[in-house]
């Protein structure tokens, strides 16, 4: 039952306190308590079952709440009219006030911290929210600290585009790279722009280190709700969430298997997930972590040929490559009749599309367009992937000088950076794809936007 | 007898409703030949899924024209992050909701983005009524749709096993249960194999996790029958590596087990390709699509893509049913021998892989010096269930 606080934390343990150390000492969980019999649970933990009967249903009451309570929570939001009869029921002691904004397409201005910048945030349809957990992920010098620290001064901004808040700037790594920070503050053109009195101070971010995972686990859980409370935060930002897993993992261990130490990491960064989006939906954060990547290697990326195919002869897996055009080429229908107009079915570009180094192409960011040559995977792997609800990617790749005379064999000069913010799953935003630039003032969107794909 | 108070009902066909004359003493029958002829015109009743050829599929034989999620059982969708699963049942629960039900929203992880909803619920309005709907009924739609906030599994253990009465309301034609697996991981988080160092509780607590997708898959399908609602659970992904066949890693639901897969009626795998979405049918209808191996096939394929505005739309032909999916067959390589002789191989239930692709015997594998005349450990008795 170790969990019945973090279930339920007003539950009275009180009159069950005698039978509560015999059920830990059994391994009997909360869920356990609510699926198996009573009786199978006295008997195992050798407690009375009328106790445990008892403790299983003022556990359920809990949950379900005071019987009065009628929080209509589908229909409470201002345009909507009055909630009608609907038996929704609060859980826990989570109110759920979800503000409509006027359109009904962006989030409204109170749940979204902007990002400064316009392009960034119709790409996000609003901004990073607030009350989820969001990630960006980038090789190194892409661009991540300069978006963070953006971040970090847009969040103060009262009214227009954050709320009047502090920041919380966790680094694992480098500290807080404040002379950059304050350049950000005077160049932004935004933030130059404001009257002294509301421009972001950078008295209100506040900032802290991280050494090694069992403080990481230690702080964020206990000391990080206490300065959210005291400097009224807003954002939490963690650089980068992933340098704290490192050494630790890659120290041999002789008792425990590869496989067995990949699972515990595994459940740890479940538990981590957990843990964040519960501080950002608890007080009312957004939380951003930034993540680092790793070298990906797709099989050879052979140029897509134009027979269909259903014509080539196959004796094994052909790698996976996109094709030249995004558009759905034309193909011949399988066995459609002519006289029907029906446009022939999609296929599969290859045969074995649930793998996954061909999905990862999809759900990392880097891998689905044909441009992009040096695929990249986000640390932390698909288990960290699945607790985030958005994942920012910040692409860049080198442009070459272009030099007609140049001997043969001499490397190309690298002449800058096309850098590209790719929104590749979000929960509330679609995907799409911006491309911007670092300056003094911070990053800003540049060009034109690429395909745009995806919810509102 | 029972006394005349008490009537026992005895549910004939699903389609049967049969008010009972109070003063009368009889049980309620109906013939065979009637209970089949409503069989025959009245297909079980199903919840479009807002792609016809989807719906044709789900609806597993020809002539039966509408097709969708079926009333009454448990659906599951799964698939990697951003596929589409949250827009596809979206769609689905708006439609209900402009045809005036009830539709009650669980989420476990990350809470429903409002935003997405109400436009989900303006298209479904504009493309029912023909025009754009009023922002008042619009509003009305709206209320009809019951959110609850799912934080731990117990939550939703609580609501759904112990449902209060008036839960869920009548009217209600769909539950959505969202980002499922991540409420399982965090009570009960994979363990590799219950090894011969752990006592006797923490074997049973490993086997914890399947026992508990057993009587939470019977608990939703009961719910499902009780209220005729249909119930829709997306659950991930997570991977497995596929050592049999020689192939890399690949995608494998997020919550798994022989009970979970039995209970589940149909199996929808949501994934992204170059160019297109797709919906895989694994599962339709209580029969299996896929091969025994169930990794890295996708079944049944039907193409859609999402827009700007977060509308779907299918792409390919929306005649009859989806065509057999179009990939080339590829010769896997045999399925390999085990190379060590396993002696008690009589009972072969006990020899299970885990989830992961690793059983029992691969960790002396690795950590033993090769094969030799050591006796293997015997195989683990079963340890789930209590």
């Amino acid at each position: 039952m170790t969990n019945l606080l973090s279930v339920l934390p007003d539950f009275d343990i009180q009159p069950y306190a005698h039978i509560l150390p015999s059920l830990e000492k059994a391994l009997i969980s909360t869920a356990d308590l609510l699926t198996l019999d009573a009786l199978d649970v006295a008997k195992r933990a050798q407690v009375p079952p009328g106790d445990v009967r008892r403790l299983a249903l003022a556990v359920v009451e809990g949950i379900h709440g005071p019987k009065s309570l009628v929080n209509g929570e589908g229909g409470h939001s201002g345009g909507s009219g009055e909630s009608v009869g609907s038996n929704g029921e609060s859980v826990g002691s989570n109110g759920e006030s979800v503000e409509k904004s006027g359109d009904g397409t962006t989030l409204s201005r109170h749940e979204a911290i902007s990002t400064l910048d316009d392009a960034f945030d119709a790409a996000l349809c609003g901004g990073i929210a607030v009350g989820k957990l969001t990630e960006l992920v980038g090789e190194s010098a892409a661009g991540k600290t300069q978006f963070l620290l953006t971040l970090l001064l847009s969040v103060q901004l009262s009214s227009a585009h954050g709320t009047a808040k502090s920041a919380l700037y966790i680094s694992t790594e480098a500290p807080l790279p404040t002379l950059r920070l304050a350049q950000i503050l005077e160049e932004h053109p935004k933030l130059s722009a404001l009257p002294s009195d509301e421009r972001p101070t950078m008295a209100r971010v506040q900032s802290a280190h991280i050494h090694d995972l069992e403080a990481q686990d230690h702080i964020l859980r206990y000391q990080v709700p206490i300065v959210i409370k005291r400097h009224n935060v807003g954002l939490l930002v963690i650089d980068s969430i992933a340098a704290n897993y490192r050494p630790e993992f890659d120290r041999g261990k002789a008792k425990g298997s590869a496989a067995e130490s990949f699972v515990k990491r595994s459940n740890q960064v479940t538990e981590l997930g957990a843990l964040l989006r519960h501080i950002a939906e608890k007080y009312k954060i957004a939380v951003v972590t930034a993540n680092q990547v790793a070298d990906r290697f797709a099989t050879v990326v052979e140029p897509a040929s134009q027979v269909p195919p259903s014509q080539q002869s196959t004796q094994k897996l052909q790698p996976t490559s996109p094709p030249y055009s995004t558009t759905h080429p034309a193909r011949t229908a399988h066995g459609a009749g002519t006289e029907r107009a029906t446009t022939p079915p999609p296929t599969l570009s290859t045969d074995d599309p649930l793998s996954l180094d061909h999905q990862q192409r999809f759900f990392t960011g880097w891998g689905d367009e044909p441009s992009i040559t040096n695929l990249k995977t986000p640390s932390l792997g698909l288990a960290w992937t699945n607790q985030l609800g958005a994942r920012i990617a910040l692409l860049k790749s080198p442009v070459y000088a272009v030099r007609p005379y140049a001997p043969p064999g001499e490397e190309p000069e690298i002449e800058g950076w096309e850098r590209r913010f790719r929104v590749v799953f979000g929960g509330w935003c679609g995907e799409s794809s911006t491309g911007f630039e670092i300056w003094r003032g911070g990053v800003r969107a540049v060009g034109g936007e690429g395909e745009e794909d995806g919810g509102s | 007898m029972a006394a005349s108070t008490s009537m026992i009902t005895v549910p004939i066909s699903p389609a049967a409703s049969q008010k009972q004359p109070p003063s009368s003493h009889r049980l309620p029958t109906v013939s065979a030949s009637e209970a089949l002829q409503e069989l025959q015109t009245a297909g079980p009743e199903t919840i479009s899924t807002t792609l016809p050829s989807l719906d044709s599929v789900l609806s597993g034989a020809i002539g039966i024209t509408t097709g969708g999620l079926e009333r009454g059982k448990t659906s599951e969708l799964w698939g990697p992050k951003g596929a589409g699963k949250t827009a596809l049942l979206l769609e689905i629960a708006a439609r209900e909701l402009c045809r005036g039900n009830k539709v009650v929203w669980m989420d476990g992880a990350s809470p429903l983005s409002i935003p997405r909803l109400e436009s989900a619920l303006d298209r479904q309005a504009s493309a029912s009524n023909g025009t754009a709907a009023t922002s008042a009924t619009v509003g009305d739609y709206r209320n009809r749709f019951i959110h609850h906030r799912v934080p731990t599994l117990s939550h939703l253990l609580a609501l759904v096993l112990h449902p209060r009465p008036d839960f869920p309301s009548p009217g209600t034609t769909l539950l959505v249960i969202e980002e499922f697996h991540t409420l399982v991981d965090l009570d009960y988080p994979r363990v590799l194999f219950a090894s011969s160092g752990k006592t006797q509780q923490q074997k049973w607590q490993a086997g914890r996790r399947y026992a508990l997708l057993d009587t939470l898959v019977a608990g939703l399908n009961k719910l499902a029958v009780l209220n005729n609602l249909a119930i829709a659970v997306t659950t991930g992904c997570t991977s497995r590596v596929r050592t049999d066949s020689g192939l890399g890693s690949a995608l494998v639901p997020g919550v798994g087990g022989g009970e979970w897969d039995g209970g589940v009626w149909n199996k929808l795998v949501i994934f992204r390709d170059f160019g297109c979405r797709f919906v895989g049918v694994q599962k339709c209808r209580g029969r299996i699509l896929i091969s025994r191996e169930q990794i890295g096939e996708t079944g049944k394929i039907v193409g859609f893509d999402i827009d700007a505005d977060g509308a779907l739309r299918q792409k390919g032909s929306t005649d009859g049913f989806a065509p057999e999916d179009l990939r080339r067959k590829v010769t896997r390589s045999p399925t390999k021998s085990r190379k060590r002789v396993i002696d008690e191989v009589a009972d072969s239930e006990g020899e299970e892989a885990d989830e992961y692709g690793w059983s029992e015997t691969d960790e002396d594998a690795l950590t033993a010096d090769g094969p030799g005349d050591d006796v293997l450990e015997p195989l683990p008795a079963d340890t789930a269930g209590v």
